[in-house]
């Protein structure tokens, strides 16, 4: 896997003149820290993410797999459709013009917001949450376009980056009404910690949820695939217009374990490569087509700016906290 | 608030036959006990023990160490559509 150690990449402040020489727990070196104005915090946040795991009495669940295994989802810049991507991210036919075979509605007890499992034609399947069934009033500042614009257009951002992580994902006519409907991510099991997964896909869900700027990436909100893939899902409190969006207390802000640990690191030059690929201009428009909020497309592009310039998440782009998923564990405040 | 709050609560992950029980919280004299009925969800399962879970209307994290609003906490509802909490007694 390429490192990128160069020192063309940062632009801002001076380098951690420790950070070279970091290794990580298996000996391995790490990535160096990039150049933050003022010292970073996500040393301190691993070591108490690493005290909470310590305190567990099992940790079964989650195996590390090894470095050499071939991660199963696309690398940035690879050819959509190849052999590697997984089923669950090709993208629904356009028009999504499938016929309905079977619908029916989740009726969990403890969903905020009505989800519906539908089978179609084809035999694929796909989670259906129409906008008349979003619970808008439980988490303060959720945005007008509300949550469907939003399920929606974390999957435009995977598609433009090119990061093979987010079950495909449109807005769709169903029998309720308008909605998202994202494909199922089958068979599944749960989410590891995010250090068992590859250090590509660990990278590609912090770009993810940073450009995003994703409030919810707890361990229910991600799954592992068939292949041990990571597989990112329910985004609806993503894309926040400002820094006070779904504000729930203890948690606002970007919450993402992924982030706090790659805040502050140079990203792979092969990752960054790839986001130097994107189309800004498309990729907005495409963002606008699904009705979001103008600060919150703009945001998403400047995060993604901001990755591209520095060679990883410096936090100078978002004015709000970036914590781990547990919210006590805050890898920054606000922005100095 | 609490006083409707039940003694058990199965905890559901979707999967391809439907929504499947994997694990079960009971409240005991003790606190709250985890039994885990399929291994694979038993980190999950187990962290919201051990890191606690948001308690939306009062803003806060809770632990076991108070049983009643953890309990309260499991099923209160959230956005996770692959999981589920159930009330079960």
């Amino acid at each position: 896997m390429t490192r990128h150690h160069g020192t063309d990449a940062p632009r801002t402040g001076s380098p951690d003149t420790d950070s070279p020489h970091t290794r990580s727990e298996d000996g391995a070196p790490s990535r160096p820290r990039s150049p933050l104005p003022g010292r970073s915090h996500a040393d301190d946040a691993r070591a108490t993410r690493d005290r909470i795991t310590a305190s567990r009495p099992s940790n079964t669940g989650s195996s590390a797999r090894p470095s050499s295994t071939p991660s199963t989802t696309a690398t940035p810049g690879t050819t959509p459709g190849s052999t590697t991507t997984p089923h669950h991210t090709q993208p629904w036919p356009d028009p999504m013009d499938l016929q309905v075979v079977d619908i029916s509605p989740m009726n969990a007890n403890a969903h905020l917001n009505e989800a519906h499992v539908v089978t179609f034609e084809d035999g694929s399947q796909g989670l259906y949450k129409p906008v008349i069934g979003e619970d808008t009033t439980t988490v303060t500042g959720v945005p007008p376009s509300g949550l469907a614009p939003r399920e929606a257009g974390a999957s435009v951002v995977d598609q433009h980056l090119g990061l093979g992580l987010t079950p495909a994902t449109t807005m769709w006519d169903g029998p309720n009404g308008p909605g998202s409907l994202q494909r199922m991510a089958m068979p599944n099991s749960p989410s590891n910690d995010p250090g068992d997964y590859t250090s590509s896909e660990q990278q590609r869900m912090a770009v993810l949820d940073y450009v995003i700027g994703n409030s919810d990436r707890h361990n229910g909100n991600y799954l592992t695939d068939q292949n041990g893939g990571v597989v990112p899902i329910d985004h609806g409190y993503s894309f926040p217009v400002d820094q006070d969006s779904f504000d729930r207390g203890p948690i606002r802000g970007i919450r993402s374990d992924f982030v706090a640990n790659e805040y502050g690191n140079y990203m792979d030059q092969d990752i960054i490569d790839g986001l130097n690929r994107v189309d800004s201009d498309q990729l907005g428009d495409d963002l606008a087509r699904l009705g979001l909020e103008e600060p919150a497309i703009d945001g998403a592009l400047s995060r993604l700016d901001e990755i591209r310039q520095n060679g990883g998440i410096t936090g100078a782009n978002w004015p709000g906290r970036i914590t781990e998923a547990h919210p006590l564990y805050v890898a920054r405040e606000t922005r100095p | 608030m609490t006083s409707s709050v039940p003694d058990k609560v199965g905890f559901y992950a979707l999967q391809a036959d439907g929504m499947r029980k994997v694990a079960v919280y009971d409240r005991t004299g003790d606190g709250v006990t985890l039994t885990v009925l399929d291994d694979r969800w038993e980190r999950m399962a187990r962290g919201y023990l051990t890191d606690g879970i948001l308690l939306q209307r009062l803003g806060a994290m809770v632990t076991p160490d108070h049983p009643d609003l953890f309990m309260e906490a499991l099923l209160e509802p959230r956005n996770m559509t692959y999981y589920d909490f159930r009330p079960e007694s």
